[in-house]
This record gives C-alpha cells, structure tokens and sequence, in this order.
C-alpha cells in the first residue's frame, strides 16, 4: 500500500493534461455536496467507477477518471478532504509531482483487479480502514450499478450500525445542471464533432472495411482533443437497413453505391461528452430515403421546441412517437435522448412510459441533451442526433453541421 | 452445431471450441451441484466471461450477462428495445437465445433492477435452487441485490474458481488466436520509429498505434506510455496522462496490451531512445532483460505463483532494485488481466498452455527500465510469442 500524502489545492501541470477544469470549478462542485451530507446528516459519499464511457462520478468529484475497467473509488468527507482508492496498476501522478491531483487528502493503491477475484478484498479494505477512522453512522453511495457486489457486500458487512443511504437522485441533479465552464468544453466538443463531419468524406471510400472507418474517425478525434471514443456505424445497399453496430459487428466492406449511419459518442476536452449522428451515401440518395431523412429533421425540430424548463422527458418522447407513427414511420421504444457530460449518457432519460421504472428528474436549464430520432425497417435506417442547450429561452443546438445527408 | 457466418463477424470462435468450453464447464458444475452460473460484463477489456460463454461482448460500459445452466442452452441479457436491432444480434448467438430486451443502463437509477428482473424470471421459468456468480467482483451491486430479494430462498455461490480453472488453460484453437494477437503486435510496434520523433505528444503515438492495431483486426487496445530525459526516472501512464512532447534525447517506454481478431489480448512493451541510448540506459535495459529471464525461467508446469513471487522479489532486492508490488505476471486471454497472477494469495498454479504477460521493471530512484512480452507455458520451454527484438528501439 502507498500514500502519496496531503495534497495542496494547486495548480495543475499542462505538460501532463491536455484540459484540465479550474479548481473553481471543483470547489464549486465540492461545496454542493456538502451541502447536501450536511442536510442529511451524513458522514461521508463514495462513488466509484471503473472507465471513461461511463466514469462521470468519479471525474465530475477529482478530475481524475477511471480506466480499463480497474475501478477507482473516491470517499468523500462532510469535513475533510477527499481518499481515491485506486489500483496500482494505473499509475496516476506524473513521477515525482503530483500537482494534479486536487482536493486530496490522499491515495491509496493496492493491486487489485475485478478479474482476479482474491484482490477484491484489497480494494474494499482500503475503503473500510479509511471509513472507520471516522466512524460514520451514515454514509452516502452513489450508483448503486457502479459498484459491484463483491464490493458492497464487503463494505456493509464491514459497518453493520451505518445506514447507508442512496444520493444518487441528488448528485445526478447536480451533475446535469453544467456550469459556463463546463459549457464551454461541450461546446468545444462539439466543434470537435464539426470537424469530423467535415473530414468524413476525405474518410469513407469504396473497399474499405466498416472497423477502418472507425479507426480514422477515432484517430482524428484523439488527435483533435478527444479523450474517449464511442463510434457506431453501418452500411448498407440502398434498399435494406444499414443499423447502428457496435464495435464488433463493424465488419462489413463499404461498397461503391452504399449508404450508411455514423454515431459519434465521443468527448472532447476536459472528458466532456456529446453526440452526433448522420446518414452519408456515395450517391445522390434515393426518395424514400430523402423522405425518411425530413420527417427525421423535423421530428428532431419539434422535439428540440419542447425542449423547455420543467417538462417531463416522458412527454418529448410521446409527442415524438405521436408525430412519427402518424406518418408511417417506427416509435421508439428505447432512448430518443439523455443529458449528456461526463457520461455519455446521463439523466435525465428520454425513454417512453415503462412499468418497471420512469424517468423523475425534469429538464432544467443549463442541462445538455441530445436528441436522436432513429428510423429502422427492412429497407432503410435513418439516423440524425444533435446536442442541444436549455436555456429560459429554448433550446440552443450546439452542433453546426448542417441537418444534411452527408454526400460523399 | 453450424458455425456462424455473416459479413458483419470478423473471426468468430470456431462452434467446436464454444462446444469444448460448454462441455467442460457443464460438467465441472454438475460436479459441484450448481444449477446455472451467471456471469455480468461490461467491457472489452474484461468481458471475458460473457465472451468466453457466448462468443459475443459487452461495450462501452453497457452490460451483458450470460446464465449457462448445467444442462440445456444459454440464455444472454442485453440492453436494447424497439426499433434498435437486438444485442448481441441473431446472427452472433449460439447455443442459446437472447431474452427480450430492455432498454436498462446504469447511468440511470430507474433502470437499475431490470437486468435482474429478466434474470429472475429465466432462473424462476428453470426452477433454478442453487446459482453459481463468475466474478464478484463485476456483477453490479445493484443486480445481486435484486436477485437476494426476489429470490430469498436461492441459494448463491461464488462459481469464480470454477470457470477460471477452465478457461486459464488455452486450448489449440485459442492459442492459433493469441499468436494472431501477437502478430499485430509486433507489426504495430514497427510504425512506432515513423511517428516518434521529437515535438510530437504521446497521445499521437497512442491514437496512431490504437488505429493500426485496428486495421490490422484488432478489437481493443490499452497504450500505455512514458518518456524522460535519459537522466531521470519516469512512469508509463494510462491514456488520460499522455500529453508530454517528446524531445531528442529522450527515453520511452510503449506499452500495449490489446486483443487480436477474435478478441484475445496479449501484451507487448519495449524501451525507444530518440537517439543514442546513454550507457546507463543500455545498462538498465540489461538488467531488465536478465530480470525477465529470471521470471520467466520459473514459470513452469506445477510451479506455485507465491513461491515464485518470493523468489523474483529476492532477486530485486539483491540486485537493489525496487520490489514488485503491483500486478506484473499474469494470465491473458479474453480478460486483458487473467489468473494466475503472480502474488502471494493465487493458488492456481501454473499449468502448460497458459498464456502470459510478463512485464518486467528495473526501478532506482535515478532509473526505471521497462520491458513486456506475453509467453506460453510449455513443457518445451516457454515459448515467446512475439518477434520484436528484445532490445531498445533506436529512433
């Protein structure tokens, strides 16, 4: 085990990150949570998170994220500064400063590793031993799915007389809500997105596999700033439906003739996350196709206009469903849109009425959305997504490239 | 059973191995009185469970469980709803089915017990008494707790060992893919001399390397990267920290561990000098070559991992060097990390066949060194799986 000791709230080294957030920013995000443990009487939080897709707790409290599946946990006191559990196969501080890591009081590493199941226990006890001395009666667990069992069962084990009370609704409220600095890196994410729509068809050509699109999308976005990458994609001869594949299913040849989707789920400076979608084809694209691509843009248009302080997600989605299945084409039934920051999906959801569970929070101003009406059947897929800004007054789009098939 | 073809499926598993692994693990549970084994994932990097069940993977932190019973076809969980197409898609499965999808994530709480509740309603249709979990440490919390209180009376076994005994030891069919893996390694690792010259940042380096590993078949990559003047000690960093520029004269260290077409991972690292490696850098790489061959020289059929970390420890100590606490030796396959692994509290020995990572590190407070290659256990003698040359890349 090594501690690397009290930590200065201090500049950062540009040298080792390519965007740092200011430690105004921390500090302001610090003193919202606070507030809240000390509303409800609670010791301590503890979040933690194992990658950057979906790593946003433990970013959005350190700045610092979580990789490769290796979980990094963070406690954070009602009065103290913060303990990062991490595995010592991350390393984290450039050797010998550790200037980056801000609001620290210090880190812990063991090695450990959720595929070697005896190292578990590492993990946990350093989480335990660092609670005890403080003797909480109540703590604070965000993201009870970031956690795995092995973890928890351990921890509350360990505190039989500690209530441990969920705080997931309060922090994802304050997650959703972005600060003007925070703003100002999804803005310049989606520029990010721009310049890759730009480039695209300098990209796509006949014989190409789908995975080497991929890669030189992926490529340009690092190199652009961007810190990690979700890229969906398909293609397809006009007449059958192209979808939207993950990775592993990306295999297919492009053909001279065909069209395609492409998703950019990726982020860009500072680990701020947005999204966008459209379709491209080497040819003027076919009616339906045009046809299918309107009804989408202005799908998207009439969701964007409901895009306002205080509606319910639900009710964007119904009114999207409404509008699209009186013209002939598919509901959704999944995820027409979601908050974007730190992860690349965040509360609130944009899903249709379900039994087991609906979305709560509201649309606030200051969140970041992205709305993506999709359209699959036998012949077709159509796919646009755009992130849009809630302000009193409506709803800003952040991206610029035109609402367009994209020709190649 | 027919093998899977389709223009989207890169390099399935052969369905003979998929059936292999069923035989074995069925047989292994029935021994142990296990009704089913669940296993959750939600990446590449280690979704090794699901994919060694299913030959399908979890992405991008979205998860995916698989359930085996002891007898009869698997079942697969994944996120998905109307219209987006089924994950894993039809044309991926085998020997099984993927139950009706729901649109759950983890990022949003109201979601968080509808993985479970299709678990549950599969292990209540089978009459399923007694559960055996793969990985506790991956299962989230959130899923465990829903299937203790839906299903009080189940009874819940950690079935971690069980699996991994099976899947540690490659069969020929894996190891065909793992030499495929190392392949693209070594020719990746031939591009690093055009693209490291100095003004550029590490982060180049690392989405140049992350797109040829892709091209050349590759699923999923790890870069890990140092540099320094030749004169002070440094640390590889994970991505989020490469964003030094490179400058003549320096040292470097590249890291990668990725998987192949097919999805297995082998790791590969090596020193670079942007010029003329100084004597002390020559020398230090020296006595990181001598420490691997010392590790190496003791990983051996029947050989016991905490004998074997004692042993390598000593030798550091010894030589004066810094002692390995991390994880440094371990087992790779659909998991970028596998056991065994090297430490004082692995008890599964070392068995011929396994593939492993060896990475090892020379490290005083004025000097670090650092080299990786991924080896087989054979009773041949251990055989290195990759061609670069063990020596430092002169750029």
């Amino acid at each position: 085990m090594k501690s690397i000791g009290k930590r200065m709230v201090i500049g950062v080294l540009q040298q080792t990150l390519r965007r740092p957030i200011s430690n105004t920013e921390l500090e302001r995000r610090w003193s919202l949570v606070r507030n809240i443990l000390k509303q409800k009487d609670l010791d301590s939080l503890i979040v933690q998170n194992s990658n950057m897709h979906l790593g946003g707790y433990v970013r959005w409290f350190t700045d610092l994220p979580a990789e490769y599946n290796l979980p990094m946990t963070v406690i954070f006191p009602v009065d103290d500064e913060m303990t990062l559990i991490r595995s010592n196969l991350a390393p984290m501080t450039p050797y010998p400063t550790t200037e980056i890591i801000r609001g620290v009081k210090e880190v812990q590493t063991a090695p450990f590793s959720p595929s070697l199941y005896y190292t578990g226990e590492r993990e946990v006890g350093l989480v335990i031993e660092t609670l005890r001395k403080r003797g909480p009666k109540g703590i604070g667990i965000v993201g009870r799915a970031f956690f795995s069992a092995g973890f928890m069962n351990e921890l509350r084990e360990a505190f039989p007389q500690t209530e441990f009370v969920d705080l997931t609704d309060e922090i994802d409220f304050m997650k959703a809500i972005k600060s003007e600095e925070e703003m100002k890196c999804i803005r310049e994410t989606c520029q990010l997105h721009d310049k890759i729509w730009s480039a695209l068809p300098s990209i796509i050509k006949p014989g190409m596999y789908e995975y080497q699109i991929r890669s030189e999308v992926q490529q340009l976005a690092i190199n652009l700033g961007s810190e990690e990458q979700l890229i969906f994609l398909g293609t397809a001869q006009p007449g059958l439906p192209c979808g939207m594949n993950m990775f592993n299913f990306a295999n297919r040849k492009v053909q001279k003739g065909d069209y395609g989707t492409l998703l950019l789920e990726v982020s860009g400076p500072g680990g701020y996350y947005a999204e966008s979608a459209r379709n491209f084809c080497f040819s003027e694209p076919t009616k339906e196709h045009v046809d299918a691509w309107d009804v989408a843009v202005k799908a998207q248009k009439l969701t964007q206009d409901l895009l306002t302080p205080g509606r319910d997600s639900r009710e964007i989605v119904r009114q999207f469903n409404k509008y699209v299945k009186a013209l002939g084409y598919c509901e959704e039934g999944r995820l027409y849109g979601h908050s974007q920051g730190y992860d690349l999906i965040e509360r609130p959801a944009f899903m249709p009425d379900y039994e087991d569970g609906v979305e709560t929070m509201k649309i606030q101003v200051g969140m970041n959305c992205s709305l993506h009406p999709y359209f699959t059947d036998d012949v077709l897929t159509v796919y646009i997504n755009d992130n849009y800004y809630v302000t009193e007054h409506g709803a800003e789009k952040l991206h610029k490239t035109k609402p367009e098939i994209i020709l190649l | 059973m027919e093998e899977v073809s389709h223009e989207r499926l890169k390099s399935p598993i052969p369905t003979i191995e998929l059936e292999r692994r069923w035989k074995l693990l069925q047989e292994a549970m029935k021994e142990a009185k296990l009704d089913c084994i669940l296993t959750q994932n939600t990446t590449q990097y280690m979704g090794g469970y699901n994919r060694w069940l299913t030959d399908t993977t979890a992405e991008n932190a979205y998860p995916q469980s698989a359930i085996i019973p002891a007898e009869g076809k698997l079942a697969l969980i994944a996120y998905g709803a109307p219209p987006q197409n089924y994950y894993p898609p039809k044309f991926a499965v085998r020997g099984g089915t993927v139950l009706r999808n729901v649109p759950y994530f983890a990022p949003f709480n109201f979601t968080h017990d509808w993985e479970g509740m299709l678990a549950v309603e599969w292990l209540q249709a089978h009459k399923i008494k007694t559960l055996g979990i793969a990985g506790m440490g991956f299962i989230h919390s959130a899923y465990y707790d829903y299937l203790k209180k839906q299903m009080p009376e189940l009874d819940i076994i950690d079935a971690t060992d069980l699996v991994d005994n099976i899947r540690s030891i490659k069969s020929e069919e894996e190891i065909k893919f793992i030499r495929k893996s190392a392949a693209i390694q070594d020719k990746a690792f031939g591009y690093v001399a055009a693209i490291a010259h100095p003004g550029v940042r590490e982060y180049e380096i690392r989405s140049k390397l992350m797109e040829i590993l892709t091209d050349l078949g590759g699923e999923e990559q790890i870069v890990v990267i140092g540099s320094s003047s030749q004169k002070e000690a440094f640390t590889p960093y994970p991505s989020f920290m490469q964003n030094r520029i490179l400058e003549a004269g320096d040292q470097m260290y590249v890291g990668i561990s990725s998987s192949g077409s097919g999805g297995f991972f082998t790791a590969l690292g090596r020193m670079f000098s942007l010029g003329q490696p100084s004597p002390e850098m020559e020398a230090n790489w020296q006595h990181t070559l001598r420490a691997q061959e010392k590790l190496i020289s003791q990983l051996n059929d029947g050989a016991v991992p905490a004998a074997i970390y004692r042993s390598y420890n000593h030798y550091l100590k010894e030589c004066g060097f810094r002692i390995e606490d991390a994880i440094f030796a371990y087992g790779q396959g659909y998991d970028f990390i596998e056991r065994p692994s090297i430490e004082p509290e692995e008890m599964m020995v070392i068995r011929n066949n396994m593939c492993m990572a060896v990475n090892t590190r020379v490290v005083t407070p004025e000097r670090t060194s650092y080299c990786c290659d991924s080896i087989l256990i054979s009773d041949q003698g251990n055989e290195m799986l990759h061609k670069t040359k063990r020596e430092i890349i002169i750029l």
